[in-house]
């Protein structure tokens, strides 16, 4: 064994680590012969034993100090996500309680629509079946939007004589025959509201009306102070939402009025 | 009737303290305290250093103890992980506290000067020979002061301090045999102003490392 192969080995040798009984016998052997080998063996002994002297003394302690500052973060951070989940939970039951809320207005409202459809709907087809009366159709009372009707802008001869690429065009279909089908007794819709976009109303719904002449003023028709309070016959054209767009008075009443 | 261990395990306590033991807390930080906290000292040189440092790791501790994996070491380990981070961004932003020159005196109290022996000259050179050690390893940079402090003074062995500073167990092997060259040269010119246990021999070997 030359030096080189024994400064490898000399920690090992001088910390009696486990090492073959060969090279053990071997790296000793060079330090017989070695003086400057056997002084580093001696040195690297020497220094064991005073890291084992300065690791028996090793007995320090961190303050008291620190450990109560320990346990009172400790019992800070408890406190706190405690609290923490507090609100949360009560966040969570609120949310469920929406959720909840919101569903039950959403089955309330879809029913609410459905029976309001529903007879809508099987009166208009029964007013489109040739031969059929109206009156089956016909609301017993005004619908009380009607007294609401916002003024048109126009009068109601202008309306009457606009052309009819002006006049709205925001009829469904069956709404369109059944104008088209009464045209002898029937002015064309006055529109009671301002669309802007005409395809907002290729669907909705024409309800049979009877509402007291005098509302007939809010249209800005003239009206007989005498007959005040008869009746007059209109069909409303309804959105959807149940939004009045138009109303078509008619021609007996209009002539009435007139 | 189960009862429960009387030295439960690391991740045991761990697992405990996460659900709001602090009794769990109070094991485990006595189980590692000291070893943190000297760790800090050994490797600063500040008994302030190490007392944050030794706060620091505990407090961490308690906030992601979560992110402790067992499958890539021991608890011990993954503290003195920590610890080591804490330290070296320390003497980072601290030079001060980083090189301590060999002729600068270490006025930093020492408990072991308190030890009471029956033969008081023993008692003394076994004193001055942790002071000299102890000043000795202070002068090591810190890469080699880390290996001495973890492998030789804190008895860790070669896997587990090469899961704490991060790198291959030979680095560490290398690294400490570097370490240990190194301090017995100091140790020999401290020699020749005092006292220590232990015979270092001028002597040098033609093989130098």
């Amino acid at each position: 064994m030359n030096c080189e192969e024994f400064e490898i080995l000399v920690g090992d040798l001088a910390s009696d680590h486990l090492m073959s009984a060969v090279k053990r016998r071997r790296a000793l052997s060079h330090t017989y012969g070695c003086e400057s080998c056997e002084a580093r063996l001696a040195n690297e002994r020497a220094l064991n034993a005073a890291l084992r002297v300065t690791a028996s003394g090793e007995t320090e302690r961190a303050p008291a100090r620190v450990r109560a500052a320990l346990l009172e973060a400790f019992a800070d951070q408890r406190a706190l996500s405690a609290s923490s989940m507090t609100p949360s939970a009560a966040k969570l039951r609120l949310r469920a309680r929406l959720v909840w809320a919101a569903a039950a207005a959403a089955v309330i409202l879809f029913a609410v629509i459905s029976l309001q459809l529903i007879p809508r709907r099987s009166g208009e087809q029964a007013q489109l079946t040739p031969g059929t009366s109206n009156k089956a159709a016909i609301p017993d009372e005004p619908r009380a939007g009607a007294k609401d009707m916002p003024a048109p802008n126009e009068s109601v001869t202008e309306e009457i004589n606009r052309p009819a690429q002006q006049k709205p065009r925001h009829l469904n279909h069956h709404v369109v025959a059944r104008s088209k089908a009464s045209d002898d007794s029937e002015t064309d819709f006055i529109p009671l509201t301002y669309v802007a976009d005409a395809s907002a109303l290729r669907s909705g719904q024409v309800v049979h009306v009877r509402v007291p002449r005098s509302t007939l003023i809010s249209m800005g028709l003239a009206m007989n102070v005498d007959h005040a309070n008869d009746l007059v016959e209109a069909d409303l054209l309804l959105s959807d939402e149940g939004v009045a767009h138009g109303i078509r008075l008619h021609q007996q009443s209009r002539t009435t009025n007139q | 009737m189960l009862r429960a261990p009387v030295n439960p395990a690391d991740h045991e306590l761990l697992r405990r303290m996460m659900a709001g033991d602090a009794g769990a807390l109070e094991q485990l930080y006595e189980r590692h305290q000291g070893g943190i906290y000297r760790f800090a000292l050994r490797m600063s040189g500040s008994e302030a250093v190490a007392e944050d440092v030794t706060q620091d790791v505990f407090m961490a501790l308690m906030r992601d103890g979560n992110q402790y994996d067992p499958a890539r070491g021991p608890l011990q380990a993954y503290l003195y992980g920590m610890a080591r981070h804490r330290v070296l961004r320390r003497l980072e932003r601290d030079r001060a506290f980083v090189s301590i020159s060999d002729d600068q005196e270490d006025d930093a109290p020492v408990d072991a000067k308190l030890i009471v022996d029956n033969d008081p000259m023993e008692e003394m050179a076994r004193n001055q020979t942790i002071e000299s050690v102890r000043h000795a390893i202070s002068a090591l940079p810190v890469h080699y002061r880390e290996v001495v402090v973890l492998c030789n003074l804190q008895e860790m062995n070669y896997e587990d301090a090469a899961t704490v500073i991060g790198c291959p167990v030979g680095t560490v092997r290398s690294r400490l045999h570097r370490a240990r060259a190194m301090l017995i040269d100091k140790l020999q010119t401290r020699r020749e102003s005092g006292p220590i246990s232990g015979t270092f021999n001028q002597a040098r070997c033609a093989y130098e490392l």
